[in-house]
């Protein structure tokens, strides 16, 4: 027998064979049918290694790693616990009618705090100290939060966050413009919201891609996993994995002004659009591949002057409307710019940061 | 056969639960997982009890991560590699690794559609095909559980273990060809 044949034999037995290669093992097997009677017994034996763990070891370690999550999540030992708690029952009765006026007076700053915070948010943003984070066309970047947010940001895009957010507030609050993917860090009571032209989003801990570019006709929130809640123009949509919200704006006039109150968009819930499995249409940008699918010349042209920055210039308006399905992975200009051109043809010239297309 | 599926289901509830802060769901995933997983971790370490250590860290890193966790399909691969990845960082610091021992048991599926050209594998050729897979070299032991019985694709498994896909390959075919060898008497006892 071949090594080959062998090959063939140990992928067939693991599972790790293509559709070609076990065409080839049948063309073997079918010369050889005694081999075939051997393979067939062998898919018939399962191996177990064993374990040092038993079932009632493994239930002793489950137990250790939920309280090992217990502690982490009060934020101290888990040993210590028992005993503060009844120095604090001891303490109590003494003093309970001091503490409960304190409780009052706390509970009214509290109170007051709240007001005023909450006036805080009917005026977003412009009172608050924020530092702004923008990426040039061509470039991408990533920004830890102080609260162990990530958010990677695509090109011509702008985050505002603030340098650090407050123990006290009871919301973190960004405000985005473009396009961005967030790994949202849970904090228990604490709910993240991201703000764009359109849409607020609320975030219980979670990743999402949310792309809002101004110059776009469409915007939208697209859930990676967790679970979010989406306000647009006053209405909620609660969004599950794999799920998006979109906005279309109607007409391509860019509502500069009265944005909420633009009666001229629609909003519709989308499945995500997955490329492969591992893969979402949403999110491929993170990885420097590029998805189109059935977009525009226009559209993508947009799409591809942040990603190269370049300015691109189509002349003919037939080519604008063109629609193309692609994905290219990792390619520069001049590639992408012949793959396009070998599905509907064109003329083209590059002159350092400008293309002309004709 | 509906098993499996039913059982791949089970799990994504389970993931869901844990993604939603569930702690029972995390109780019973490890329930679930920690015996591989402590079995892969003492290949890596040789002693129990850091292996135990380190599958609880695991979890716990699982339960910090449950708001991004992996597909269901990927997360039997996604806990290995953070064994693997916690052990060595173990191993660093005591700058050791040691080869694991495995205790293998071998069955065979006898009962069901007895065809003309089926054949009977005795208990004592089962315990023949165990003696052969226990002697083959540890690291060829290893390969051949995560591959075999945890079902691991030859990329992960290449992944996992910081080698190349054409070492898996070579090795998976090296306890092939063993376990074929003791097959060779089997196929002369035809059934009735």
């Amino acid at each position: 027998m071949t090594d080959r044949f062998w090959e063939l034999m140990a992928r067939n037995w693991s599972g790790n064979i293509s559709e070609e290669e076990r065409a080839e093992l049948e063309r073997y097997l079918l010369e050889h049918p005694e081999y075939w009677l051997k393979a067939g017994l062998e898919k018939r034996l399962d191996y177990k290694a064993g374990t040092h763990l038993s079932a009632s070891q493994a239930g002793a370690l489950a137990d250790e790693v939920l309280a090992r999550i217990q502690a982490e999540e009060t934020g101290e030992p888990a040993a210590d616990a028992p005993g503060k708690t009844q120095a604090d029952e001891a303490g109590e009765p003494a003093e309970s009618k001091r503490g409960r006026v304190k409780r009052r007076v706390a509970l009214m700053l509290a109170v007051l705090i709240g007001v005023v915070f909450t006036w805080y948010l009917w005026k977003p943003a412009m009172d608050k100290p924020l530092k702004e984070i923008a990426t040039i066309p061509g470039m991408k970047t990533s920004i830890n939060l102080g609260d162990g947010t990530t958010v990677w940001l695509n090109a011509g895009s702008t985050l505002r966050y603030p340098e650090v957010f407050n123990r006290q507030d009871n919301i973190r609050e960004v405000f985005l413009e473009g396009e961005g993917y967030f790994q949202v860090k849970q904090q228990a009571g604490k709910p993240f919201i991201i703000h764009t032209s359109t849409m607020d989003v609320k975030v219980l801990g979670t990743t999402l891609n949310v792309r809002a570019y101004a110059d776009e006709d469409f915007s939208e929130t697209a859930l990676v996993n967790g679970a979010v809640m989406v306000t647009v123009q006053g209405k909620d949509f609660y969004l599950k994995p794999r799920e998006k919200v979109i906005v279309r704006k109607k007409n391509n006039a860019a509502p500069a002004g009265g944005r909420r109150k633009t009666p001229a968009e629609q909003i519709s819930l989308e499945p995500v659009r997955g490329v492969s499995d591992s893969l979402l249409m949403e999110t491929a940008w993170r990885e420097e591949k590029l998805v189109f699918q059935d977009e525009t010349f226009a559209a993508l042209a947009l799409r591809l002057e942040r990603w190269y920055g370049v300015k691109i210039t189509i002349n003919d308006p037939a080519l604008r409307n063109s629609r193309f399905s692609g994905r290219a992975d990792n390619v520069s200009l001049e590639q992408l710019l012949s793959i396009l051109n070998a599905i509907t043809p064109f003329n083209y010239d590059i002159k350092e940061r400008e293309v002309i297309i004709q | 056969m509906p098993q499996p599926e039913t059982a791949e289901k089970i799990l994504f509830q389970y993931v869901q639960q844990l993604e939603r802060g569930d702690q029972q769901a995390l109780r019973k995933l490890v329930l679930h997982f920690s015996p591989s997983l402590h079995r892969f971790a003492c290949s890596m370490m040789g002693n129990m009890e850091e292996a135990e250590e380190i599958v609880s860290d695991v979890f716990v890193k699982l339960w910090r991560q449950r708001a991004n966790l992996p597909a269901v399909n990927a997360l039997k691969y996604y806990l290995y590699k953070s064994v693997r990845n916690t052990a060595l960082n173990y191993i660093k610091q005591n700058n050791r690794r040691s080869a694991g021992h495995y205790n293998w048991e071998v069955t065979a599926r006898n009962a069901g559609m007895p065809t003309p050209e089926d054949f009977l594998i005795s208990k004592e050729q089962l315990v023949f095909i165990r003696d052969a897979i226990r002697a083959l070299p540890p690291r060829c032991q290893e390969i051949f559980m995560l591959v075999k019985e945890e079902g691991l694709s030859y990329a992960e498994v290449a992944d996992l273990l910081d080698i190349s896909a054409a070492t898996v390959n070579v090795q998976i075919t090296i306890a092939l060809k063993k376990i074929w060898k003791t097959l060779d008497p089997v196929l002369q006892l035809p059934t009735s």
